[in-house]
């Protein structure tokens, strides 16, 4: 017998049926028949029969047959249950792991189950007892798979991430064992008697040694974990074949029943993925598949009058792609119209009659992932009921996949999925956005722009950059996050601005972040039984130190792209060169109502303001920065200003910089003083109005 | 321990026996059965028993990662130990001013069946046994609303010890957020 690929399969099912055919013949054996036992054997044997038969056993699905006649016998009254029919079918039960072995050995064993056949079918055992059948030898063998809960997988998984975390902590202990060890070198230094010199050179450097073999005990624990990580991923994929094989079946039928003809052909079978992801896309291809059959393909008599054969080809192919599986499903049939789709559209309410004027054509196709659409005149049973091609929406965006459909009147329609091969583990870029960091998948991004200002363009009143002869559109992830537009100075960072280019059924975007942090392997956790769902985020990840950080959701910024404030970079740049223009002023006082006030006052009118605290603090920031002039108090903490202005005119850089000083003192020894000192204008604070202190600044630096 | 004699054993399982006979007893008559043990948390000079049964641990305040969109209620998300657990904040629920949590904040993981949540609070002040006679009804007329929080309270000489009803706090539909609906399309 050749050994079937799906014995295996059947090997672990069959195992947990004889296991409860054992237990149930046991069980009726103490208690007598019941009829809640009866049905479970009968459906046991009745399994065993369907399933052996299918994976070609067929001596297995015979004894399982007769077994099954037997229980029907017993339920029916038609034989009495005797501790005689028990051993029969405990026998019979036997007979079947014997067989089961035999298969798994690829036939090696020698069964004969000829005698329990017929002692089966005449319902006793034969006075001598049947020649024992070969012991499951090669029960070791089948154990070589066990079944595990995909809830299990997710725990060990779980606790996998964490051990990668612990070895970023390894890897920081180190750079706390070389600090120290820096710290003893220039201790070292400085001991005088020789004696202790050594000693503690001796220990400085056994640290030193015990410091490298960590860390190379860290890289190797890290490339272990790594590894284990990894399969312990690769437990949860398994070959496409799991969910093609029914298709095959259905298709045909669905065929012949709407009078078409096709040829249906699978490759890239043994391509795996992750199990999730198969249950996501199974509904999801079955209906892209339908959908080729009842709208698609056309009837024999149609194709042969379009020139075509009478057979319509449906074809699905799944082939990797780095860490993606990408999967296309393609057949000959009449291809979708984008004319037509925009009828449809119409009709059904989706579009006004000028929005569907101004879709193009490759976006017309998309149309039909619309709820609610199907081109179908009247609705079918199989594809037509207006849940169409929407389910294949929904599930992508759960699986973060990408889908592109491209279609020819008259030649054919192609829908390829773009899916990742496994669900928990994908590289993310990080981005920061509102002060958190997000995660943005990577299969959505083209690039990451640093841009100028200047480099962003207004068309049509929304803010977009020019890449490679393409308009993008520009969203600010954070607005798009929040729902609240940002403020005008919040819309600028400094120096250029990052803009991440997504692309999402082949339309690009700009997503405008505050930062850029890098790409990283992420492993997605679920947001816990509080958060069942969330709109723009898909799930979250934990970051090296163990942060959480959240997975944005690229279909739901693409969905929402169209409410969504625009940018207004532009306007901000603007705002922000006139304010350049009028002067940076640095305010120094060491009261907050004081220096806020003064701050506020400015720039209201166009100064760009910096604030010290103190006299020290004040020369710092001079040093670092431009001003155009300096208002400041006179009694500060440390320095006061009458000794922060003398030192301002003896700096090469601000010798001329005008200098204020706003004060309580309102004698005139202090005026007298200010002056002195290098100051410009002096101004009392009690006479201290808006006008008094603007009115100066502009005259000095207008 | 080689010679046998120096356990009798027949005559420690028969004191054991009797023991335990004697704590059923005991528990029975009232002394232990009646007593709950609550976790007393604070906010301010507000103090609040939380079902012990229902509490899983209590956390010092790591970072709460923001989460856009979500009612002022729920401040975040935390990792407890590979697992992300979303954070409540108590305070606004019960109508109490609420600030920026401080870090002497703690959180107390709660749960109940599958729902599973950080609670932020002020202050924990430790476990309470209170005997199930103490529990008084709230108020005539108490604040609608809220008063399906509460199983009850205690008078106390340290003030009112009000009892939360986590599971019934954990049921208000405030918070479970589910903008996609996804839960709901599942059921149907």
């Amino acid at each position: 017998m050749i050994k079937n690929k799906y014995v295996e399969i059947f090997a672990r099912e069959a195992e947990e049926h004889l296991h409860l055919l054992r237990q149930c013949l046991l069980a009726m054996e103490k208690e007598g028949l019941g009829a809640g036992q009866l049905n479970q054997l009968l459906r046991s044997a009745h399994t065993l029969k369907g399933s052996a038969k299918m994976v070609d056993l067929l001596e297995l699905s015979n004894v399982a047959h007769r077994m099954e006649d037997l229980f029907k016998e017993l339920e029916s009254g038609q034989r009495e249950l005797t501790p005689a029919v028990i051993d029969l079918l405990l026998v019979a039960t036997d007979a079947i792991e014997a067989l089961l072995a035999q298969a798994s050995a690829g036939g090696a064993l020698d069964v004969n189950v000829a005698p329990i056949l017929e002692a089966l079918q005449a319902g006793t055992l034969p006075e001598q007892a049947p020649a024992p059948v070969a012991a499951p030898a090669a029960g070791v063998e089948r154990r070589k798979s066990v079944r595990a809960s995909v809830e299990r997988l997710d725990q060990l998984s779980n606790l996998m991430g964490e051990i990668l975390l612990s070895r970023q902590a390894l890897t920081e202990r180190q750079h706390q064992l070389l600090a120290l060890l820096g710290r003893m070198d220039s201790f070292l230094g400085r001991l005088r008697k020789v004696e202790n010199y050594r000693l503690m050179k001796e220990m400085r450097d056994t640290l030193f040694k015990i410091g490298n073999d960590l860390a190379q005990d860290a890289i190797q624990f890290g490339y272990q974990a790594e590894e284990v990580y990894q399969r312990t991923m690769e437990l949860r994929l398994l070959p496409l074949s799991t969910i093609t094989e029914d298709f095959e079946r259905s298709l045909r039928d669905l065929a012949r029943s709407l009078g078409k003809e096709i040829d249906f052909t699978v490759t890239g079978k043994e391509v795996e993925l992750d199990r999730t992801i198969l249950d996501l896309i199974k509904p999801m291809l079955l209906h892209v598949l339908n959908n080729a059959v009842d709208h698609g393909i056309e009837t024999p008599e149609q194709r042969r009058q379009a020139g075509k054969p009478g057979h319509g080809q449906i074809r699905l192919s799944a082939q990797y792609e780095g860490a993606f599986v990408q999967i296309v499903v393609s057949d000959d049939g009449q291809g979708i119209d984008p004319a037509r789709v925009r009828a449809v559209a119409v009709k059904r309410g989706l579009l006004a009659a000028d929005e569907a004027a101004r879709l193009n054509d490759e976006a017309a196709l998309y149309m039909v992932l619309q709820p609610g659409f199907s081109t179908r005149e009247f609705i079918t049973d199989v594809s037509g009921r207006g849940v169409g091609l929407d389910v294949v929406k929904s599930n992508l965006d759960q699986v973060k996949g990408n889908l592109t459909i491209t279609s020819r009147i008259g030649r054919g329609t192609e829908l390829r999925l773009r899916v990742p091969s496994s669900l928990a583990l994908f590289t993310g870029l990080l981005v920061e956005a509102e002060g958190e960091t997000y995660v943005i998948p990577q299969q959505y991004i083209v690039e990451i722009l640093r841009l100028a200002p200047e480099e962003v363009r207004s068309e049509l009143g929304r803010e977009v950059v020019r890449l490679r002869e393409r308009t993008i559109p520009l969203v600010n992830l954070s607005s798009l996050l929040t729902g609240r537009a940002r403020g005008l100075d919040d819309q600028l960072p400094e120096g250029r601005i990052s803009v991440v280019v997504l692309t999402f059924r082949e339309q690009l975007l700009g997503c405008l972040v505050d930062r850029t942090i890098g790409l990283q392997d992420v492993v997605v956790k679920e947001l816990g039984s509080q958060l069942k769902s969330l709109d723009y985020i898909s799930g979250a990840t934990l970051l090296g130190a163990g942060t959480p950080a959240l997975i944005i959701s690229v279909a739901d910024l693409y969905g929402a792209r169209e409410q969504a404030e625009g940018t207004r970079l532009r306007e901000a740049h603007a705002a922000r060169k006139a304010k350049a223009r009028r002067g940076r002023v640095l305010v120094v006082d060491d009261s907050i109502t004081t220096r806020t006030m003064e701050k506020n006052i400015l720039e209201a009118h166009g100064y760009e303001v910096t604030i010290a605290v103190t006299g020290f603090d004040a020369l710092e920031k001079l040093a670092g920065n431009q001003f155009d002039l300096m208002v400041s108090d006179v009694e500060m903490p440390g320095m006061t200003g009458f000794e922060l202005t003398k030192k301002v005119r003896e700096r090469e850089e601000t010798r001329n910089m005008p200098v204020i000083i706003v004060t309580s003192l309102a004698s005139a020894e202090h005026r007298r003083c200010g002056m002195e000192a290098g100051a410009q204008a002096y101004i009392v604070k009690g006479t201290f109005d808006q006008g008094t202190l603007l009115e100066t600044v502009e005259t000095l630096i207008g | 321990m080689n010679d046998p004699q120096q356990y009798d054993i027949p005559t420690i399982l028969e004191q054991m026996r009797a023991d335990y006979w004697r704590n059923l007893e005991a528990a029975e008559q009232g002394d232990l059965a009646d007593r709950t043990d609550y976790m007393v948390v604070a906010f301010g000079d507000l103090r609040f028993g939380l079902p012990a049964a229902a509490c899983r641990e209590v956390l010092k305040l790591p970072r709460i990662v923001r989460v856009p969109r979500l009612p002022v209620h729920l401040p975040g998300i935390i990792n407890l130990r590979g697992e992300i657990v979303a954070v409540t904040d108590l305070r606004p629920l019960l109508n109490l001013p609420a600030g920026e949590p401080s870090t002497g904040f703690r959180l107390v993981v709660v749960a109940d069946g599958a729902l599973r949540t950080a609670l932020l609070v002020e202050r924990v002040e430790g476990l309470q046994s209170i005997s199930d006679g103490a529990v008084a009804g709230l108020a005539e007329g108490a604040s609608h609303d809220l008063a399906d929080l509460f199983r009850g309270k205690v008078e106390e000489a340290a003030g009112t010890l009000m009892l939360l009803d986590v599971r019934r706090l954990l049921a208000r539909p405030e918070l479970t957020i589910d903008h996609k609906g996804t839960a709901r399309d599942a059921e149907e």
